[in-house]
């Protein structure tokens, strides 16, 4: 069975691969969802539907629904918009997630629409892949637009520590040059309430970002989350509050040079 | 040259890390074909043990009693009961070699992945590597994705391909990247083919295969399909390739990148190389005739062919022609003859090239590289093991070489080695001479001039003490001379190993006054992230290496080396580090 998928997933993207002509955009928003607050590491961390929409390889098998709705405000005083909706849900026993993003004002926009799904090799090996929708619209002069495939993997190396892997937009069809592709590592060390975060990004023709975070859950249904990323040299903080069918989350990122952001989510758990 | 040699470290330290290879050896200077050739063969030759025959045994690495008793093993109906006690009855090299068969194997996929990280100080930039490989009884999968610093996009050198060694008809099946095996590598290149002491690189076996093409090397590779097929006495392989090559155009002559190295915003020329090919094997044992045609349909006289004969004799001689041209002119051949007994190896070699170029660059032995296109010569290698652990070897390359074919282009060459190693239970001992001769056969006055040969001289002297099991500490020699001039270079090393860790350090301090004089050193070996530093200008060298394994499914590995150059003036100490996560399936 597993031959079997392997062997269709390989043929697509051996078939996709010629397609490789990438949209002429930037897509430098990384978004201000609640993984924002912990150095934005969304590779791996706590189940959210915006790590999962990341790296769907997180996703398990009987994920119940959850939706969250952020509202965002980057670089304040700039005038920018920015705002996502995201959910995770199950077609059987097939786990998916779902999102879209919004980034931008009257002049330029960026629009990503994304859903994604899992496949579990066995207790402790997942493999993800997202399908990624990418629109860059500058007001009177043109519209840009790509899809793309972004594979990733989660191993569970033991009960506290997790790898995992994504190769943002890995493969690429659309017009012209120059969306920037990105790998990142991440790790996650976990303890009864603790998590700590390390990751390493590489984006395009820049060197490697490293990141880390630590997200603490001081209460129960409470979690506050703190990071830092060394090439935009960024401070990130957050809190968040989970109960039993709705969850609240703030973050705000603290750059050296440019305001401040912040982001705003409201979660619905649906049993 | 010092770009260069960057480049063949960065090329060479991606290779195996995990995956055990059945050989390690630092009797000569590394070479990054050597260990390519080694690693590809060694993932992707399927062992059919149950069916294969004395001589596919051998090049499988297993030893003549574990050949004696698989041969006996396969006259018993080849149980699978049997099998377990082969594995009883092994160990050492033959062990892992059987494990690794396809014998009693499972449908369970197997895989690795690693992605490695690695700052090159030279190149001011970080290179990103993603390497996997999926094996299953209906095939293997690879992908190579890597990036050079100051490259656009992730995926620069994009490698994705798929073999199947179940397909009907057909021995094995390619298709993406690959590599092709031919004859003697007068018509296509054939990796793993270099100048050594060992007296089968000049009469190898003839070889007839494709493999996939698994490294970050962006040249010397076909893209497209290839198939191999076996019948009967006949072996047949046919290759249909086209592939982007990736260059600069000067006064409208392309030149491929070699270094694969592609800087955002800079501009390159693209050009298209088309090849299709078929060869065969007809197996007369004990002479095989084999037959092949190249003929790439974008250059109308490149239509080649090449034609070979091989006698394997009573008495573990071996005798072989090759030769290759088209119908209306001859471009070079080749007679080599081969001895092999259980302590003696002989083996030598006459070949002529006539205008062979870049068709055959690094595949088949050349005296100076591929530098000069016409060359004559003839080469002898010999290696006697007198008792147990005890082994001495000698090469010698004669003849002359050039680039045109005016005479006073003509240059001669004259080269020797020599080597004796003494190998114990807890210490080693390597010592080695070698000495080269390289001058124009005719000087440019040749009434007054005296002959201007160049002669370098070099040696190298190595003990390897094993204080432990765990610990081990080896130091190398080396000195070369040409000239006035003399380099030299010490290097100490330990490595200690446990279960879960492994530990690697060294130090090295070197003089090398001369680009001719450079010396190279191993400071890890394949085992561990294979890597080798070619040594130039005065300095000292320290590395670390450190690797652990978590668990059965994740190890990861750190290096980190720093050079510090006394003479110059900018950037004296350079500080490279890499890191490197495997996973395994």
């Amino acid at each position: 069975m597993h031959n079997r998928i392997l062997l269709c997933a390989w043929l697509i993207v051996l078939i996709l691969k010629p397609l490789d002509l990438p949209l002429q955009a930037a897509f430098e928003f990384e978004g201000l969802s609640w993984p924002a607050a912990a150095a934005n590491i969304k590779v791996l961390g706590d189940n959210h539907p915006h790590r999962l929409l990341a790296n769907p390889s997180q996703l398990r098998a009987g994920t119940r629904p959850h939706l969250t709705l952020q509202y965002q405000h980057p670089f304040e005083g700039l005038d920018l918009m920015s705002g996502s909706l995201a959910a995770t849900h199950s077609l059987g026993n097939t786990p998916i997630v779902g999102g879209l993003e919004y980034f931008g004002d009257n002049i330029y926009s960026e629009l990503n629409l994304s859903c994604g799904t899992a496949l579990s090799l066995d207790a402790q090996f997942h493999l993800g892949l997202s399908a990624n929708y990418l629109q860059v619209q500058v007001a009177e002069f043109e519209t840009y637009r790509a899809f793309t495939f972004s594979p990733g993997l989660t191993l569970n190396s033991d009960d506290k520590i997790r790898i995992g892997s994504v190769f943002q937009h890995l493969l690429k069809t659309g017009k012209a040059s120059s969306l920037p592709q990105k790998f990142v590592l991440a790790s996650e060390y976990r303890t009864d309430r603790m998590t700590m975060l390390a990751s390493v990004e590489k984006e395009g023709v820049l060197p490697p970002e490293f990141c880390m975070a630590v997200v603490a859950s001081p209460w129960s249904g409470w979690q506050v989350a703190m990071g830092y990323r060394s090439l935009s040299q960024s401070f990130s903080a957050g809190w968040r509050l989970v109960q039993k069918h709705y969850g609240l989350n703030y973050s705000c990122v603290i750059h050296p040079e440019l305001p401040a952001s912040h982001g705003f989510g409201l979660e619905l758990l649906i049993p | 040259m010092k770009s260069l040699c960057l480049i063949i470290v960065l090329a060479i330290s991606l290779f195996g890390q995990d995956d055990v290879i059945p050989f390690q050896d630092e009797t000569h200077d590394p070479d990054e074909n050597e260990y390519l050739d080694r690693l590809i063969q060694y993932l992707f030759t399927p062992q059919h043990l149950e069916s294969a025959d004395s001589t596919a045994l051998n090049a499988y690495g297993y030893s003549d009693e574990a050949i004696k008793s698989i041969l006996l093993w396969q006259s018993k109906r080849a149980t699978t009961r049997g099998f377990n006690r082969l594995k009883k009855k092994f160990d050492g090299q033959d062990l892992q070699l059987l494990e690794q068969s396809h014998f009693g194997v499972d449908q369970t996929i197997h895989g690795r992945i690693r992605h490695r990280f690695q700052y090159s100080p030279s190149l001011e930039g970080w290179r990103i590597l993603h390497k996997g490989h999926v094996s299953s009884l209906w095939g293997n999968l690879v992908f190579v994705m890597e990036q050079d610093p100051g490259e656009a996009q992730l995926t620069d050198h994009a490698v994705f391909t798929l073999s199947s060694t179940e397909i009907p008809g057909f021995t094995s099946i390619i298709v993406g990247d690959y590599h092709v095996s031919w004859g003697s590598g007068l018509l296509i290149n054939q990796q793993g083919v270099r100048a050594s002491y060992n007296p089968g690189s000049l009469a190898r076996r003839p070889r007839l295969s494709i493999t996939p093409h698994f490294s970050s090397r962006e040249t010397d590779f076909l893209h497209g399909v290839a198939g191999e097929w076996t019948s009967k006495n006949m072996r047949g392989v046919a290759f249909i390739s086209q592939r982007n090559l990736i260059g600069q155009s000067d006064a409208g002559y392309f030149r491929e990148d070699s270094d694969g190295i592609h800087q955002a915003g800079k501009i390159y020329s693209e050009e298209k190389s088309r090849m299709l090919g078929l060869a065969g094997v007809y197996d007369l044992s004990p002479l095989q005739l084999y037959l092949a045609t190249k003929i790439s349909p974008l250059n109308l006289h490149s239509t080649l062919g090449e034609i070979g004969l091989s006698w394997e004799l009573a008495g573990n001689h071996m005798l072989q022609a090759y030769g290759i041209g088209n119908n209306s002119r001859f471009d070079g051949g080749m007679f080599n003859w081969s001895f092999t007994s259980k302590r003696l190896r002989l083996s030598a070699q006459y070949r002529r090239l006539l205008n062979v170029g870049e068709n055959s660059s690094g595949s088949i032995l050349r005296l100076m590289g591929s530098a000069a296109p016409n060359e004559s010569g003839v080469s002898f290698r010999a290696q006697v093991l007198p008792a147990k652990g005890v082994g001495i070897r000698y090469l010698l390359d004669v003849g002359m070489h050039s680039k045109t074919t005016a005479i006073s282009q003509i240059r001669r060459v004259y080269r020797q080695k020599a080597q004796i190693y003494i190998r114990t239970k807890h210490r080693d001992w390597q010592f080695d001479l070698s000495s080269l001769l390289d001058g124009p056969m005719i000087p440019a006055d040749i009434w007054s001039d005296p002959p201007a040969y160049d002669k370098i001289t070099k040696f190298s002297l190595a003990l390897n003490e094993k204080l432990s099991s765990e610990l081990q500490y080896r130091i190398n020699l080396k000195a070369a001379n040409h000239g006035n001039l003399t380099s030299g270079l010490v290097q100490q090393r330990i490595l200690y190993t446990t279960e879960k860790w492994k530990f690697g350090s060294g130090f090295v301090r070197f003089s090398v006054p001369n680009s001719n004089l450079r010396l190279s050193i191993y400071e890890s070996s394949l085992m561990e992230s294979l890597s080798f530093y070619t040594a130039f200008e005065e300095g000292l060298r320290w590395f670390l290496y450190i690797r652990n394994s978590a668990s059965d499914r994740v190890s990861s590995e750190f290096r980190m080396a720093q050079t510090r150059l006394f003479r110059a003036e900018e950037g004296s100490k350079q500080l490279a580090c890499s890191f490197q996560l495997s996973i395994v399936l």
